[in-house]
């Protein structure tokens, strides 16, 4: 039986586990922290999240590139690091494993679709932004 | 006015599909690829034709009201079965994690497992001892 204090230890465990790249913490310091061994934190994760921790992290580090990729102008052997990935090679080969395509396809795809279908909040946004600058612009130019 | 289609989140939509077919043994209705995410749904094979929904919680809105739920205990649905206890014993058989085993609270019988996705799902049974 899964007890409600051994459900909320997962789930903070998930939590730790979500930092990737250069704020991560190893997976016997996760377990540690949810007080459980290696062993059966792997186990005991596995049948709640139906994933393991290292299957858990991969798919977090490539929904963060999935971001980062969309939102940021960064390369991606930037990106790549910023995730946790040593290589760009086997980097790439898994993003275009799991995606379906490699890394600067997905960019070049979904950034352009965003553009074009900004959600009216970000157009709002914009439009804020811009008259802001307008409004700063306007007032170098009187100054 | 009929309800047909009711949608739950979950963290992975290729892992809800596992779990809902080989695991609880829905069968896959609509699959259909929507941008990088799927409109993906399952039926009951016992009958009726209302659909499931897996919806991705890419959302972070959907996201944070799917992980409230599931740290406070609540179930974000529940499904009727005929025989409770078999079904326990069966989900407990393909390692299913439950937080409450087969509890009686007058006409209902109900126990509350872990869909491995992200949410909490009750099953009931009606008019149990």
């Amino acid at each position: 039986m899964l007890t409600k204090d051994r459900l909320i230890r997962l789930c903070g465990a998930r939590d730790q586990l979500r930092n990737v790249g250069y704020a991560e913490v190893s997976i016997d310091e996760v377990a540690k922290s949810a007080a459980m061994s290696r062993f059966h934190f792997v186990r005991q994760f596995k049948t709640v999240f139906g994933e393991t921790p290292v299957q858990f992290r991969t798919r977090m580090r490539l929904d963060q590139a999935k971001h980062l990729l969309i939102q940021s102008d960064d390369s991606i052997t930037d990106i790549c690091m910023a995730i946790g990935f040593s290589s760009l090679g086997s980097f790439s080969s898994l993003f275009s494993q799991r995606l379906g395509q490699a890394p600067s396809m997905y960019r070049q795809k979904f950034k352009q679709s965003i553009e074009m279908f900004s959600p009216d909040c970000m157009v709002i946004m914009r439009g804020a932004w811009e008259n802001d600058s307008q409004i700063s612009r306007s007032a170098v130019a009187s100054e | 006015m009929k309800i047909k289609l009711n949608g739950i989140f979950v963290d992975d939509q290729q892992k809800a599909l596992d779990f809902y077919t080989n695991i609880l043994g829905f069968k896959k209705k609509q699959d259909i690829p929507v941008g990088e995410f799927r409109w993906l749904s399952v039926v009951s094979p016992e009958g009726g034709d209302t659909e499931l929904s897996l919806e991705p919680n890419a959302n972070p809105a959907a996201k944070t009201f799917q992980e409230a739920l599931f740290e406070q205990g609540i179930p974000i649905t529940a499904f009727e079965v005929d025989d409770l206890d078999a079904e326990f014993r069966r989900l407990s058989d393909l390692d299913v994690a439950f937080t409450t085993e087969p509890t009686s609270a007058g006409e209902v019988t109900y126990a509350v497992f872990v869909d491995t996705c992200g949410n909490l799902i009750q099953i009931y049974q009606l008019g149990s001892e």
